[in-house]
């Protein structure tokens, strides 16, 4: 027994209280009268302290002997530090080096002597949950495998970020700069539900913030993932040992140990919003012990966000978080999961409905519930149905769905069949399989054929086919303004006129695979890998010299014709009088070729992976360009000769600064790269894959399919007078292109693009955005014609019936007019001051004449003007709240409050009313005025004969709808989803034909144009886009 | 191997979370049958030389025992506490069996049995220490609960904390205050 114990514990432990410099002399003092006692504490203190490790491994720690250290591998990876280490498992920053190319990763590997079976199963499922997983704003897994010693690691993105709250916090981002961060992570957790995963450990230390203000979601290592409805609960179990859960940000069904499912993650999120907005959390009190943490979590209504923001952060004024943001932070914070928003989708949706100004879609207490819109909106199902339909003929998936349907009518069967050809030639397009893509469209039931249809026939079928022929086509050059030669496999060569599209053979030397022209028309240099150089006397159209050693080559300024051979040897050739002068180099074998008659300098690449600029004149090596890990099979000066592109086997471009030969950029458009070509824009066109698409590198620096082709292409050849590139492939077909060709064009803004309006002619659009732009695109080209700025946030936009006025409200209600003549701007009614916290909902749309119906919300009442702003008039004398309107074409005007619609005549007279027993979220006319079609935020579309106002039919429109448009010819209505989907339905049989997949965010604007060729959509994503239809 | 009906570990581990000292024994009991079990089953199907960590095995129990049962968020923090003690019986018990054979080497030990063995490696007498613990229990229990914690279930402060009810700080100061004790003791 020590003796004395019973005194020094207590003193010891009074003594460990006291600051560690003071310790001393605070001892002496308080034994001052009993030194004795005090040495003896002091020796214990002392013995305490003592740093030998005594007692201090615990049995969980693996000995130093197996723990690993940086500078150690695991796989190919070098060990930086540790990040973070649990129970089970370690997780390493580290690095791979490859070549000067350095890329850092974290790894979570097994800690050594903790490989359990059930630790390797948890490690199998995250890796899966991970892999599944590829979205901008999840961490991604890069590569996976086991150590030397069998232990499994994950490699997955390093994101070298804040945690949410501190970085708000530290950069003083103000409100809305806040709500659209926590956007971004709503849209990453939904994403990852919609992918049958949830997440359930969301805090702000596995949402992290990098540098350029995106978010990532990490650490799936609890997830649950539910698959065909059946749960396979990976539970956190594996985690004992590791720090325990922090309740803060954990559900009150997760404190409580109940089943678990999608709204925990809302839940978390709620949390997540409501430290974000107030700098505090929900249940948090400084001294609140576990239990009483978890007994507030399940008991207590967390304190309103505006009421707790006095703590937070001064960038938020807690009155701007009254009304909405309390309402919304407390309904993603709902006790009962099944109050909560249904998705996160949902919460992100109103929470970017509160940043437009619009009313928000939440009432406390009053959520409907719609837990089941998970398992509908769960994707992995769809998508792998669909997978599976394109894999089939549609005559089979017909007969399996016969099978499967069997009681089915004729009818639903033909229409499976019309999605299923429509889904399966999607995703070939998508994959680039199109002559997949078109065979699917081929076996598509003709008479059902629609809109939806002419879409994905115009995805897959761009670029216009010149000239058909029955040939694998190789290489092409210009022969004259007129005139294309083309090689082919068979014929030889083919002589094609662009003005009279006649076609000529020549018979020239046997699969020539590149052509080129000397620049005074005179000369055609064919070349083939087998038989060498052929040279032509185009206008006596026969062959002047043959040299089987020179595979490839162009003609000088001089006209005298280089070409080099693959034994590395190079040469020219005179074709004047057929001398030829061998040039000694040092380059290896050249590939290929460029030359830039501006500078008199020539581009070559080769297989021994360099290129090298050279003088045109002397031939001289001037400047190296290194970086490619493969033989090089094509080079491209740019017009003004400024820059250098190369493209080889090593599925890289690469552009170089052909002064300095310094490298300016690298990127892959997926695939051997065997020809490129600089446009007249400056933009770059790459081509090679097996599958027929070309890549334009656009000025953003992205990779824009170009898809036609069914087959490789071989050759691009750019006219510049006619504002075409051509292409030859080995389908047989040349291919003409304009500059502007875009696969599913998209217009970006950084803001929420929420008015549009197509001109009656259909020739332009317009979008306004929350930047306090309006923006004209001409839909042809594709060019912003005109950038409109106003002082305030535009709510919507619309042009006069003729065109001749295009009209904008602003958020304050101030009416705006241009004429489109000269875009001349006019204010035509002044607005008030709109304040964040009180929604208002301003609305212009054309009147048959021409002037405009404006409508507004909390505190107005719809009014007709002219075009020159006056005879401004009351709709009706009726103060209505307006939250949605349309428009019929005889001037009928739908107008929907937030629990009732009103139908009122060209005159403002009611012609009947009704309860909505949801809020509507969007309203829409048809255009033959028969039917008004309402979006509530159940989801559910309700279907209103117009004459009576009786609801005829209510369908589901999976993911909610907040904008609904009608074709012109009455056949389908486009419905935007919270999700960015857009559903397109067929009125008559009100099912969705085809679902528009691009947006990421809310669709919170639809207008077909008036032609019925082109939808057009703008969503909270920031994008406005064009979806394209016949042309 | 002897299966646990999962839903008296979820009835015994929240009765032990209400301080029921009956219902703890129980598991205890429970958890250590199932840890010996599984010490002798994973005998035949693992090679000698690779070592598990103890706490690797109270790991997998906690798992076998509780994925059957529904729900064990909360209670797992009570589970781990109570798995430390487990695991410092079985240690104990370890160290007095061996004790009285005089350690009779077997060709083929089982994985529990090699961390142990691994254990003893550390120089620290067991038993000693066990007693320590039981005299500073007389003291102060609470001291002698964070030394558990810690040691033989690999807690931080923080989490030794959470059980306890206490902070971080008073966890941290009984920890020093129990060390101080423990090694006058084993000194002796």
């Amino acid at each position: 027994m020590i003796s004395d114990w019973e005194r020094i514990g207590p003193l010891l432990d009074e003594l460990l209280e006291q600051p560690a410099e003071q310790r001393e002399a605070w001892l002496q003092g308080r034994c001052s009268s009993d030194e004795a006692l005090g040495r003896e504490v002091w020796r214990h203190y002392e013995r305490a302290m003592q740093e030998d490790g005594f007692l201090e491994s615990p049995l969980t720690t693996p000995d130093s002997k197996s723990a690993r250290r940086p500078g150690e591998h695991i796989g190919p990876y070098a060990l930086v530090r540790e990040l973070g280490a649990g129970g089970m498992g370690i997780v390493w920053l580290a690095e791979r080096v490859d070549g000067n190319f350095r890329r850092q990763v974290a790894i979570k590997v097994v800690k050594r002597g903790m490989d359990t079976e059930a630790v390797l199963r948890r490690f199998r499922t995250e890796m899966q949950v991970q892999a599944n997983l590829d979205h901008p704003h999840v961490a991604r897994l890069i590569d996976g495998g086991v150590t030397e010693e069998g232990l499994p690691f994950l490699v997955l993105e390093y994101v070298a970020g804040r945690p949410i709250d501190v970085y708000c916090d530290e950069e003083g981002l103000g409100l809305e700069q806040r709500l659209r961060l926590f956007v971004d992570v709503c849209r990453a957790v939904d994403y990852a539900h919609g992918r049958g995963v949830i997440h359930r450990d969301l805090k702000p230390g596995n949402v992290l913030v990098d540098g350029e203000r995106n978010p990532k979601l990490l650490d799936f290592g609890i997830a649950k993932v539910i698959e065909g409805g059946e749960d396979f609960d990976t539970l956190a179990l594996t985690r004992t040992g590791e720090r325990l859960l922090s309740p803060r940000y954990a559900s009150p069904e997760q404190v409580r140990g109940e089943v678990v499912g999608p709204s925990t993650d809302v839940y978390s999120l709620g949390v997540l919003l409501y430290r974000i907005l107030t700098g505090g959390l929900p249940h948090d009190a400084p001294t609140t012990s576990l239990r009483e943490l978890e007994d507030r979590i399940c008991d207590q209504e967390p304190a309103l966000p505006s009421r707790s923001a006095s703590r937070g952060p001064d960038a938020i004024e807690p009155a701007r978080l009254r009304g909405d943001l309390d309402t919304l932070t407390l309904v993603a914070l709902h006790k009962d999961p099944a109050r909560r928003y249904a998705s996160p989708a949902a919460l992100a949706t109103d929470v970017e409905r509160f940043l437009a100004g619009k009313p928000i879609l939440a009432r406390a207490d009053s959520i409907p519930y719609r837990v089941s819109r998970f398992v509908r909106r769960h994707r992995p199902l769809v998508a792998s149905t669909l997978a599976a339909f394109a894999l089939l003929t549609t005559a089979l998936a017909g007969a399996l769905l016969f099978y499967f349907e069997a009681a089915s009518s004729a009818d639903r069967l033909r229409w499976t069949s019309y999605t299923a050809s429509l889904a399966a030639a999607e995703a070939a397009i998508r994959d680039n399989r199109i002559g997949a893509a078109r065979r699917q469209l081929a076996s598509a039931p003709e008479e059902l054929r629609n809109w939806e249809w002419f879409h994905l026939q115009e995805r897959a079928d761009r670029g216009q086919v010149l000239f058909d022929i029955h040939d694998e086509l190789w290489g092409a050059t210009l022969s004259g303004p007129d005139a294309l030669l083309v090689t082919g496999r068979e014929q030889g060569a083919y002589r094609l006129d662009l003005e009279s599209g006649e076609q000529t053979s020549l018979s020239v030397v046997a699969e020539a695979t590149r052509v080129t022209v000397s620049n005074d028309g005179a000369w055609a240099a064919f070349l083939s890998e087998v038989q060498g150089l052929s040279l032509w006397d185009l206008e006596k159209k026969r062959e002047t010299f043959v040299d089987g050693r020179l595979q490839r080559g162009l003609f000088l300024s001089d006209g005298r014709f280089l070409g080099a051979a693959q034994d590395a040897g190079m040469a020219l050739v005179d074709p004047a009088d057929g001398s030829v002068v061998d040039v000694p180099h040092q380059l290896g074998n050249i590939r290929a070729l460029d030359y830039c008659r501006e500078r008199e300098l020539l581009v070559v690449g080769t297989w021994e992976e360099e290129a090298w600029i050279l003088d045109g004149g002397t031939l001289e090596p001037r400047t190296a360009l290194r970086g490619h890990e493969g033989s090089i099979e094509a080079v491209a000066f740019s017009a003004d000769g400024a820059l250098v592109a190369s493209g080889g086997l090593d599925g890289t471009v690469r552009i170089w600064d052909t002064d300095d030969g310094s490298q300016l950029r690298q990127s892959s458009p997926g695939g051997f790269v065997t020809c490129l070509a600089f446009l007249p824009t400056g933009e770059l066109l790459a081509s090679g894959t097996g599958d027929g698409v070309l890549w334009l590198l656009d000025s953003r620096g992205t990779w824009v399919p170009w898809r036609g082709h069914a087959a490789r292409v071989r050759d691009l050849v750019v006219d510049e007078p006619r504002g075409l590139v051509y292409s030859t492939s080995f389908d047989g077909t040349v291919r003409a292109w304009t500059f502007d060709t875009r696969d599913l064009p998209t217009f970006e803004s950084t803001v929420f693009m929420q008015a549009l309006a197509w001109k009656p002619d259909a020739r332009q659009f317009a979008a306004g955005g929350m930047d306090g732009a309006i923006r004209v695109w001409d839909r042809d080209s594709l060019a912003e014609e005109h950038s409109l700025r106003i002082q305030s946030k535009p709510m919507d936009v619309t042009w006069s019936g003729r065109g001749e006025w295009l009209f904008a409200i602003d958020h304050r209600g101030a009416l705006h007019r241009w004429e489109t003549q000269d875009y001349t701007w006019t204010a035509l009614q002044e607005g008030a001051e709109f304040s964040i916290d009180r929604y208002r909902h301003f609305r212009v749309l054309a009147t048959p004449g021409e002037g405009a119906l404006l409508t507004f919300g909390s505190d107005g009442s719809p009014a007709l003007c002219r075009p020159d702003g006056t005879g401004m008039e009351r709709l009706t004398s009726n103060t209505l709240r307006v939250v949605e309107v349309d428009r019929s074409k005889e001037g009928r005007t739908l107008l929907a409050e937030l629990d009732r619609l009103h139908w009122l005549d060209a005159d403002g007279n009611v012609l009947w009313s009704r309860r909505l027993d949801q809020i509507p979220t969007a309203v829409s006319v048809s255009p033959l005025g028969d039917l008004a079609v309402v979006a509530a935020s159940d989801g559910a579309l309700r279907i209103l004969r117009l004459g009576t106002g009786g609801e005829t039919q209510r369908v589901e429109n999976p993911g909610g709808a907040h904008s609904l448009a009608f074709h012109p010819d009455g056949t389908r209505l486009a419905a935007g989803t919270e999700g960015g989907d857009i559903h397109l339905w067929d009125t008559e049989s009100w099912r969705i034909v085809y679902t528009l997949d691009g947006h990421t965010q809310t669709v919170e604007a639809l207008e077909f144009s008036p032609d019925g060729r082109d939808l057009l959509s703008g969503s909270f994503d920031g994008t406005v886009r064009l979806w394209q239809g016949p042309r | 191997m002897q299966e646990i009906p999962p839903g008296d570990v979820t009835r015994l581990l929240r009765r032990t979370a209400q301080g029921e000292n009956e219902a703890a024994e129980r598991l205890y009991e429970l958890l250590y049958d199932h840890l010996r079990e599984m010490a002798a089953a994973q005998r035949a199907r693992r090679g000698a030389g690779d070592t598990l960590q103890p706490t690797a095995l109270v790991n997998e129990a906690w798992i076998r025992l509780a994925q059957n049962g529904n729900g064990e968020w909360r209670d797992r923090e009570h589970f781990l506490a109570v798995s430390a003690r487990a695991m410092r019986f079985v240690l104990v018990d370890h160290a007095r069996r061996s004790q009285a054979l005089k350690r009779k080497p077997t060709a083929r030990r089982g994985r529990l049995e090699e961390a142990l063995v691994q254990f003893e490696g550390r120089a620290l007498d067991l038993l000693a220490l066990e007693e320590g613990l039981e005299r500073l229990t007389e003291h102060d229990e609470r001291q002698a609960r964070v030394v558990e914690l810690r040691f033989f279930g690999g807690m931080t402060y923080e989490e030794a904390g959470q059980v306890l009810g206490i902070s971080r700080a008073t966890a941290e100061r009984a920890w020093y205050v129990a060390r101080a004790f423990l090694r006058e003791h084993l000194d002796r």
